[in-house]
């Protein structure tokens, strides 16, 4: 096992070594000259384009101003953007909470929704409950977050003249505030994760309902419900991880545009300015470090899966 | 039975007409949601192929009263630029399945090649392919989007440029997902004792996957790709939300109706709800149609 | 301009009359800031009671001003963006300006802001000076400090610190306010509580350019100097910034050692900055933040139906106009700008952005007490809608038959909303009839609009928020070619005859002699059609029914907010 997990965590660190150089090579694709952007005068004199040139390493060749980026990632120093002039480091690690924070709590509601109608789906399977729960499903499957987020600001507002209050305010500070902030756009953002998630929960309980152990369960007399719980629900939970783990990235691309509509201090908002303004210091920041985040869970998802079921490992 | 046709692609057809319409007729009566999904499917294609000719108006003409409501002149209503609204989700199916079907051929062409590649080399292609679709698992989806679009998509508004990379941008997101599932069936299909014949007769292996590999995994892939549509539209709908997308005043996307009128959304119902059904109808349409053709083509990827 | 006052108190008319006479009223910048437009030129209209009798009953003075203001408690605002940097040296931009009001003070700044001014009346009144200069002679300016004022770092501010700033201003490398302060000569501190200057020539509007919003913030030499000069703002003015969140939120608490006491009576201030008008119209109509604006007519009823407790002052908002390259074909020929003009159906656009509201006809001098109206011109045709003329004029020009092929160039939604690339999208289409095939040409603000397009660097035309500015002579930095004069002439133009009027205007201390220079160049402009003009919408600023002492402004509302309170009764 712990072999596994060693090369496991060779084979993550390498894929993350090979994002940073395809991010690092891409942004410097990107045409127009550098100096103008920061300067944003098309007549900034050789001298002052010099200057920024010199500050942001531009001149050096590729190689070195990546391993003196890389370099610098790993002993905090992160950048600065063209644009804000704010240091990236302090920018994203301000933000990290919110954004995490709205894709845990989008799972919260993603699973809130998806377990429940799964089962019942699959216990009842083709009754006119499944067939009503399945149709539901797939229906919101096909609503866009972003139509369902706006549709959030604007109506409560308008008919009950309600709104989250405005800004971010921190957990621990008032966790009540904090909740009341974030649970509509992470209901958006949930809601198509859920579909999904449920559809998979069905299938991979009537999978499991189908299995010796299950029957073996009912035999001794168990009560429907224990054994649907206690045995179906709890092994048909594998498939439903990895799915997460392969959405996870789905929900944290899914805050760019939550976020902004909710104007949410988040990581998402940060990319998106970060794109629209070309400031590539701030771009290529938060790109690394979704990056890095979403290999880590990747990572994690396999190893757990590996844990759970042992044969994994060999394959 | 489609799968056994698929896996004996060359045999005569004469005798099978028959057997075809009446499997026609079998699968009407088992999948009726999905034959009346794929219609619609159908139907929006037709739409956007023939959306010039079917649209009352000029997307962009602006002769109308401003904010009419739904009315026998106006089907869906106008908007507050005093456009018709129905002409520019008529004209809007262009760019909204267009980068549909673009990004989906585009994800669809790479993950077959490199599944085919991981799934019929093994060994080192294997790895380097992984560790590649890895790479690209890394991104969150849109945010990969985002960050090709805001480097190499130059033109702003409507160009060829502009949507073949908006295509490629969302075809580089789904193309993990159909190179996974290309290589797991080539990876079955090589096992077979006729691909180790044909090996041995000393047939190339460019031959070999064209003649024996592909035309195995055809069915998957097409599943597969019916299925992406969805997620493709989806795509490219909230890309235009953000601001990032292709349109312009005569190319009309449904995203970036909705982007353009938000701020009359509570004045005007129709300005939310028309553009959204657009996409919703399409998405739902195209997954529909996707999940009856998976379990018609390709039971095995049916998990239930 | 200094009569606005009485201009507004001679004027209770009907609605028509007062809605045409918001045009009239002296302009501010106020507007601009509501669309998130950042740039020095775009300062956008100046907001006045454009309501008329409409708004008197909510901003009516008479029953706040016998209550005792209350001190403390927390007030949050909305703009339509948060500033990205915040240092005044370097930024021109109106977003930046406006919180610069809360954390930097000036020598003088301007008296609109509670409800006994007119927001668009562009007098000024003490900030740091003791008093309004001393002036010996027509280019000699002599002002006295407040005593005791100190920096939110503590250090006393002297004379030294207000030369250094305008030094920093007209000669620092990067400061984007070289132009402004040029009129000044020679400086001087005789004493740390005096600060003495000389100008070039006669200058009239040196204390309007001193008290207004760009280039006269005092920064400290340590802060401007220093590694947050961006992201801090270490000033003098009446709240501290404590925390931003980028692109979100900022906090400001009140500076307790504030010079002007009794102010500020709020302990905090937030100001808010979704992009969205939805989303502001959401949090109001929620009483989630006490004071949002510069709401289009649309998003105005709906916040009226959804909160109709609330305060509400309608003003004259932003004018969009196209700037043209008046020195290569075709815009060279003044036929082809004529026609242009008379190819707008500025009627039609009223009604698609602004339900029909708004100033019809706008002049360059647009705002100001003394600007007359389009049809009290003799060239009041070109701004009718006359698509047969405008042919002719073409047909004229390029010879009949022929189309001209041109690229419209304008920044994308991120700065200046939704509004001003519908108008973009809209005249693009009306100018399609009269023979003009227009490639539009978005580009993204910072990166693009305003280092190419902003900066002259563009083909056929562009398209801005309106400047008017709250000194008269903000005109001779459009319209002349002269090196250090003028920082954006986006026309090209380059016209002798406005130049020297343009320069006259400037020395001229008395107004009515003034004028008559003034209406020599509006008339000018008006024929040559340098620059065309679109309509003004309106916009609306919503504040709560508890919050006292508070009026919107055209210049600035920010700095206001210290005299503001809440009632909590």
């Amino acid at each position: 096992m712990s072999l596994y997990i060693a090369r496991r965590l060779m084979l993550a660190a390498g894929v993350l070594f090979i994002i940073s150089i395809a991010v690092f090579t891409a942004v410097r694709l990107q045409p127009g000259d550098v100096c103008k952007i920061v300067l944003a005068t098309p007549d900034a004199d050789e001298q002052q384009c010099r200057a920024i040139r010199d500050e942001l390493g531009l001149d050096e060749p590729a190689a070195v101003q990546y391993v003196r980026y890389m370099g610098g990632l790993f002993v905090g120093d992160w950048g600065r953007g063209y644009i804000s002039r704010r240091d990236v480091r302090t920018e994203i690690t301000e933000r990290i909470p919110l954004t995490i924070e709205l894709t845990l709590l989008s799972t919260a509601f993603a699973l809130l929704i998806a377990i429940p109608i799964g089962v019942i789906s699959a216990v009842r399977q083709d009754g006119w409950l499944d067939y009503t729960l399945r149709l539901l499903t797939i229906g919101w499957l096909s609503i866009p977050g972003f139509w369902l987020g706006t549709m959030l600001v604007i109506f409560p507002a308008k008919w009950w003249g309600y709104s989250p209050p405005v800004g971010y305010t921190e957990f621990w500070h008032d966790p009540l505030k904090n909740l009341e902030q974030l649970y509509l756009p992470a209901f958006a953002l949930g809601l198509g994760l859920s579909a999904s998630l449920a559809r998979v929960t069905r299938s991979a309980m009537l999978e499991v309902l189908r299995q010796d152990f299950v029957r073996t369960a009912r035999a001794k007399g168990l009560s429907e419900r224990l054994v649907v719980l206690r045995h179906g629900l709890k092994n048909a939970m594998i498939p439903v991880v990895t799915l997460f783990g392969l959405q996870f990235g789905v929900l944290l691309g899914g805050t760019v545009v939550l976020e902004s509509i909710f104007a949410l201090p988040g990581l998402g908002t940060l990319i998106l300015g970060a794109v629209l303004s070309k400031d590539y210091p701030q771009v290529q920041g938060v790109v690394l470090f979704f990056a890095a985040v979403l290999v880590t869970i990747n990572l994690l998802v396999d190893i757990s899966y590996a844990w759970f079921d042992p044969r994994i490992r060999y394959v | 039975m489609a799968s056994i046709a698929a896996t004996e692609p060359a045999i005569a057809l004469g005798p099978r007409r028959r057997s075809r319409a009446r499997a026609f007729v079998r699968i009407c009566r088992g999948k009726p949601i999905g034959v009346a999904a794929g219609a619609i499917c159908v139907l929006l294609v037709l739409i956007a192929l023939g959306a010039n000719e079917l649209a009352p108006h000029a997307p962009e003409a602006t002769r109308f009263p401003r904010m009419h409501a739904p009315s026998r002149a106006y089907p869906l209503g106008t908007d507050n630029l005093f456009r018709d609204i129905y002409s520019r989700i008529l004209i809007g199916s262009r760019i909204s399945l267009g980068i549909g079907f673009g990004a989906v051929a585009m994800g669809t062409c790479m993950g077959t090649l490199l599944g085919l590649i991981a799934g019929y080399y093994r060994g080192w292609a294997d790895m380097i392919v992984s560790r590649a679709l890895e790479v690209v698992l890394g991104f969150p989806p849109l945010v990969l989007a985002l960050f090709i679009l805001s480097i190499f998509k130059t033109d702003r508004g409507f160009s060829l440029p502009s949507f073949i990379w908006m295509s490629f941008a969302i075809g580089l997101i789904i193309t993990p997902t159909t190179a996974r599932i290309v290589r797991g069936s080539v990876l079955s299909i090589r096992a077979l004792q006729y691909i180790e014949a044909a090996e041995s007769m000393g047939a190339a292996p460019s031959r070999i996957i064209a003649r024996h590999v592909l035309p195995n995994v055809m069915a998957p892939i097409i599943v597969i790709a019916s299925i992406q549509i969805g997620n493709a539209i989806l795509a490219e709908a909230a890309l235009s939300f953000i601001g990032v997308g292709i349109s312009d005043d005569s190319h009309p996307s449904w995203g970036k109706m909705l982007q353009d009128t938000r701020a009359q959304w509570q004045a005007a119902w129709w300005l939310s709800v028309m553009p959204g059904a657009a996409i919703s109808i399409a998405v739902l349409s195209f997954n529909l149609f996707g999940d009856a053709l998976r379990d018609i083509l390709d039971p095995r990827l049916r998990s239930s | 301009m200094t009569d606005s006052t009485n201009y507004w108190s001679r004027r209770r008319l009907t609605r028509r009359t007062a809605l045409r006479g918001s045009a009239l009223t002296v302009a501010g910048a106020s507007a601009m800031a509501l669309v998130g437009c950042g740039d020095d030129d775009d300062d956008g209209g100046g907001s006045t009671n454009g309501g008329g009798q409409v708004l008197l009953p909510t901003a009516a003075p008479s029953p706040t001003a016998a209550k005792q203001p209350k001190p403390g408690g927390s007030f949050a605002f909305q703009m339509p963006n948060i500033p990205t940097n915040l240092d005044p040296y370097t930024q021109t931009s109106f977003q930046a300006a406006y919180v610069h009001g809360l954390g930097f003070s000036k020598l003088y700044r301007f008296k609109a802001g509670t409800p006994e001014v007119a927001p668009a009346d562009n007098t000024m009144e003490l900030d740091l000076a003791a008093a309004m200069p001393e002036q010996p002679d027509q280019v000699t300016y002599t002002i006295k400090l407040k005593p005791g004022i100190k920096f939110h770092n503590g250090r006393a501010l002297t004379s030294e610190d207000i030369r250094y700033a305008y030094d920093r201003y007209m000669n620092y490398e990067k400061s984007v306010h070289k132009t402004g302060l040029g009129f000044i000569d020679k400086m001087e501190t005789p004493d740390p509580q005096t600060f003495k200057f000389t100008t070039k020539f006669p200058y009239a509007d040196t204390v309007n350019y001193i008290g207004g919003n760009l280039g006269a913030w005092i920064s400290p030499k340590e802060h401007a100097e220093g590694p947050d000069a961006a992201t801090k703002m270490v000033g003098s003015g009446p709240f501290m910034l404590t925390e931003t969140q980028t692109g979100v939120s900022m906090t400001f608490k009140k500076y307790a050692d504030y010079h002007d006491k009794p102010y500020p009576y709020f302990d905090e201030v937030k100001a808010f900055g979704p992009t969205d008008v939805a989303k502001r119209v959401a949090d109001f109509s929620a009483k989630s933040v006490d004071l949002t604006w510069l709401f289009l007519p649309d998003p105005r009823d709906q916040l009226k139906k959804n909160r109709p407790d609330a305060k509400f002052e309608e003003t004259q908002g932003i004018g969009g106009y196209i700037y043209l390259r008046t020195d290569q074909p075709p815009f060279n020929d003044k036929r082809v700008r004529q026609a242009l003009s008379m190819g707008i159906n500025r009627k039609a656009l009223r009604e698609a952005i602004t339900k029909g509201e708004g100033v019809p006809d706008q002049l360059y001098f647009v705002g100001y007490p003394f600007a007359r109206q389009v049809k009290d011109l003799p060239q009041a045709k070109y701004w009718d809608f006359n698509p047969a003329e405008a042919k002719k004029l073409l047909t004229a020009a390029i010879g009949d038959g022929k189309t001209i092929d041109t690229t419209w160039s304008h920044a994308d939604v991120t700065a200046y909303g939704q509004e001003y690339l519908d108008t973009a999208t809209l005249t693009q289409n009306q100018l399609k009839d009269i023979g003009f095939n227009i490639k539009d040409n978005p580009q993204p603000y910072l990166t693009q609009y305003i280092p190419t397009t902003y900066q002259g660097n563009y083909e056929g035309m562009g398209h801005s928020p309106r400047a008017i500015a709250y000194w008269l002579d903000y005109v001779t930095e459009r319209f002349t070619m002269k090196p250090k004069r003028g920082r954006i002439n986006l026309s090209y133009v380059n016209d002798p005859k406005l130049e020297a009027l343009l320069d006259k205007q400037r020395q001229q201390f008395k107004m009515e002699e003034r004028l008559q220079t003034v209406k020599q160049i509006e008339e000018l402009v008006a024929e040559e059609q340098y620059e065309i003009y679109f309509s003004t919408d309106t916009r609306t600023y919503f504040w709560d029914s508890a919050i006292q002492n508070y009026r919107p402004t055209a210049w600035f509302p920010y700095t206001h907010l210290m005299k503001a309170w809440r009632d909590k009764a």
